[in-house]
């Protein structure tokens, strides 16, 4: 098989993939819970100790399922950089998230929104270097469907990211669409991982066929 | 293969960009900024939840000075916040109002009067005053309202990023590092333990008596100055259109032949702020009724100690809940958890303070790592003060 860790790599990237997906579905349902239920119920007798326990749940789901996703997508791509130096990139912005989202348990103010923005532009570095490495496979492999729908995907990324860096600084001009934005976030990200997955998928193919193609008969 | 070395290299490139922006972000709030209890006041109030609070009170010097938020939570059971800056233009309290129902939506807002008080319009061209609340008040469309209308073209930048202003205070380290310390402690706790207090534990001595005992005949008027009452007639148009729940206040003050002038504005700015169907509370006059002791309770002739702020927060807390019918929103349990820290750092700050003034040790208490550190001597116990 031609490039075997690489296949190893986007094999665990697809994975990992699947629980970032699952983690947002959490993070949305959690979000759409708080916007549903009113201020009243939040702090009432009746209601207050199941809302807490509801969005703690949702909350520690959303959490539980990061976490598996973030070791998968080392554990892939440190199989992958022994083949492609976009994944060893990648990996390192895979890190570089894993502290911002460990500093951001502890900061707030000015220092937690400085964090938050390195977290969000290494999110995005970590997606296109994942693109560029299945892409530069796609490359070495011949195979041009894959190369052309990786530049797609890049720019899709792209895309989502601006409207995602839009719609972060809206509230501060418009304060009446903060509610309504804060889901935006959650699907924004889910829209990235669906993006993102597909052309994982389309790789995770590519690369499978070529040990396919090695194992059978002369 | 052009197409992921382009791409590569862009992200280098924004890597690099990013780095230098992360950098001068870090700079500008951490190290190279005026930092002093102005800015640790107005960012505790950007820390605070949305919608958490039930009362903000804006203004100058005269409200942080003698409004207790811990000890207004712990008798009364309301929160509140002061979102004041040091001789704040009345620019600044437009501001602020629009930046609390940006953020806050509270069941009421309280005005201290000071800013449409003065007898001219240089404190509206003061550049210390001015840059000591809008240098902290974070880049927003009311900033940016109040950075278009009123800076001059050739200053505007420094407003929209302080950096620029303020890029050689590095010459005046390590002299500013507890204010550094102070400014991350409050990022890393993310909120402001006495809401906006400050204090200064001394004991005026006055070289002229004090007329605060005659205020309450004194129904002499003066006009406000025209800028000032422009200035008030937009805030109150501003108040009418949110339909806002305002009250507007004058703390007590030493008052001697001095400062009656600004006893007669205020008078006249409380016949206008009446017609207008706002209620306007005339403090000064009613020092003796509240009990402020002009011999003890001031520390300066324009700000009370926390002798005369404790009996002026159960003073006014009681009109704001009984007599403006307040209503109080719920709290959750962290929220119950923060307010109480925040009641046993008051408690301390008011025995640290008395033991200062008992002794005769002249000092200013604020939120600062210094004094919060001081605090951890004295008992955090319900005071047995009785301010009635």
């Amino acid at each position: 098989m031609k490039f075997p860790n690489s296949y190893l790599c986007v094999k665990k990237l697809f994975t990992a993939e699947i629980f970032n997906i699952i983690s947002t579905v959490f993070l949305l349902a959690a979000s759409l819970f708080t916007f549903c239920v009113s201020e009243e119920d939040k702090t009432s007798a009746e209601f207050g100790d199941t809302f807490i326990i509801t969005w703690i749940i949702l909350t520690v789901l959303y959490a539980f399922f990061s976490v598996i996703a973030f070791i998968l997508q080392l554990i892939g791509l440190n199989r992958g950089r022994k083949e492609d130096k976009m994944f060893r990139d990648a990996m390192a912005f895979v890190i570089v998230c894993m502290m911002t989202t460990l500093i951001l348990v502890f900061v707030r103010g000015v220092f937690g929104d400085i964090v938050s923005t390195i977290d969000m532009f290494a999110t995005l570095f970590v997606h296109v270097y994942i693109i560029m490495g299945i892409y530069s496979v796609a490359y070495q492999l011949g195979y041009k469907s894959v190369q052309s729908r990786g530049k797609v995907t890049f720019f899709i990324m792209i895309g989502i990211f601006a409207f995602a860096i839009i719609v972060s600084i809206l509230p501060a001009f418009i304060p009446d669409l903060e509610e309504p934005l804060s889901f935006a976030a959650p699907i924004l990200e889910l829209l990235g991982h669906l993006v993102l997955i597909t052309y994982i998928a389309m790789g995770k193919k590519l690369l499978g066929s070529q040990g396919q193609m090695h194992s059978q008969p002369a | 293969m052009k197409f992921r070395n382009y791409v590569s290299r862009t992200v280098k490139v924004s890597v690099f960009l990013l780095l230098v922006m992360v950098s001068c972000l870090i700079l500008q709030h951490y190290f190279l900024r005026n930092m002093d209890h102005n800015s640790l006041r107005v960012d505790g109030f950007y820390q605070e939840e949305r919608n958490s609070l039930d009362v903000v009170f804006i203004g100058a010097s005269d409200i942080y000075t003698s409004f207790m938020p811990g000890r207004a939570y712990e008798q009364y059971g309301f929160t509140s916040y002061l979102l004041a800056s040091e001789s704040i233009p009345s620019e600044g309290v437009k501001t602020a109002v629009k930046e609390v129902v940006r953020t806050q939506h509270p069941g009421m807002i309280v005005i201290e009067a000071n800013a449409f008080l003065y007898g001219s319009d240089k404190n509206e061209s003061d550049q210390a005053h001015i840059h000591k609340f809008f240098d902290n008040v974070p880049l927003s469309f009311n900033k940016l309202e109040y950075i278009q209308k009123n800076v001059p073209i050739d200053e505007k930048w420094e407003y929209m990023f302080p950096l620029i202003k303020y890029h050689s205070l590095w010459t005046e380290y390590p002299d500013r590092l507890h204010m550094m310390a102070s400014n991350f402690t409050l990022d890393i706790r993310g909120f402001n333990y006495l809401k906006g207090f400050s204090t200064t534990a001394q004991i005026h001595k006055p070289k002229k008596a004090s007329l605060n005992s005659k205020l309450s005949e004194m129904n002499e008027t003066k006009e406000l100055e025209p800028f000032l009452k422009k200035q008030l007639t937009e805030l109150l148009d501003y108040c009418d259109e949110q339909k806002l729940k305002v009250v507007f206040v004058r703390a007590p003050h030493y008052v001697t032949t001095d400062t009656l002038d600004r006893v007669k504005r205020s008078n006249k700015m409380a016949e206008f702020v009446n017609s207008r169907g706002y209620h306007y509370y005339t403090f000064e006059a009613d020092a003796p009724r509240i009990g402020i002791d002009d011999k003890r309770d001031f520390y300066n002739s324009d700000h009370m100690n926390v002798y005369g702020a404790l009996k002026f927060t159960d003073y006014l807390a009681e009109k704001i809940l009984y007599r403006e019918g307040l209503e109080v929103d719920p709290l959750n349990d962290a929220q119950i958890e923060m307010w109480s820290d925040t009641v046993k750092k008051t408690n301390q700050l008011y025995r640290y303070c008395d033991d200062l003034m008992t002794n005769g040790n002249d000092l200013g208490a604020q939120e600062d790592v210094l004094t919060l550190t001081s605090l951890d001597n004295y008992s955090s116990a319900p005071l047995e003060v009785n301010s009635k």
